[in-house]
């Protein structure tokens, strides 16, 4: 299960290790990206991959960040793979 | 540069506010007002045998505090703590009427999404105008739970 901040907008594992610090300059929002597949959308603006965390476990998360460092993705405060935290503890 | 648009830094102290004067920008002062639209959950659970404790801010994490006990149950506050009760945009000397600038740090409390839990966050940066006297803020209306980057 992961953890969300949304104070700090950083995506954490479970033991509340840093996954990636969500920031997105042009402030896209999910519902205008084009559909591509059900795990990721396609950015308007930048036209790189978003992918949904709802979709993915923690390792899949890793592996995407650990082949682009770049990588983007969609979190949902709601979504059932993760937890919301404000102090980062595990 | 923010979306083509000129960033306006703030400074939130004494000592960054002089500073920036003397350099030549305008320090547009403003109060740092806590909003009570903004807030944030907490709740404590200790195990009663070792002390430890879970601090919880999801309603969902109550599944997993087996064997402690709750000592504080959910409590909202404001989670920000700001280093001065003033602060200031620093504006530029040739800044025009009608430009859009990129506010890095926003001073003024707005709500930018709330969660359905109940907990409401603060926008940290957003567009403005410049009206010749006042910033006017462009912030979006409140916006849904989801994130990107």
């Amino acid at each position: 299960m992961m953890k969300y901040n949304p104070l700090t907008n950083e995506l954490l594992t479970d033991d509340a290790m840093l996954l990636k610090k969500l920031h997105c300059p042009f402030a896209q929002r999910w519902e205008h990206m084009s559909e591509a597949m059900p795990e990721y959308r396609i950015c308007n603006h930048c036209a790189t991959a978003v992918h949904d965390t709802a979709l993915l476990n923690e390792d899949e998360v890793k592996q995407l960040i650990t082949d682009d460092a770049h990588a983007c993705f969609k979190v949902n405060l709601n979504q059932d793979n993760l937890t919301i935290t404000y102090n980062n503890h595990a | 540069m923010h979306n083509n648009l000129r960033t306006i830094e703030t400074a939130r102290s004494f000592d960054a506010i002089n500073k920036a004067a003397k350099k030549g920008y305008w320090p547009l002062i403003k109060p740092v007002v806590a909003s009570p639209d903004i807030k944030t959950k907490f709740a404590v659970y200790q195990n009663p045998a070792s002390g430890q404790i879970k601090v919880l801010s999801d309603y969902r994490s109550v599944t997993d505090t087996k064997g402690f006990a709750e000592v504080i149950s959910f409590t909202y506050y404001y989670p920000h703590n700001f280093e001065s009760p003033y602060a200031a945009y620093l504006i530029p000397f040739d800044i025009k009427v009608g430009e859009h600038v990129w506010l890095n740090d926003l001073i003024e409390d707005v709500v930018k999404s709330i969660w359905n839990q109940g907990d409401s966050f603060r926008l940290a940066s957003c567009e403005a105008v410049w009206d010749g006297k006042d910033l006017i803020l462009q912030a979006e209306s409140v916006t849904d739970e989801t994130v990107i980057g």
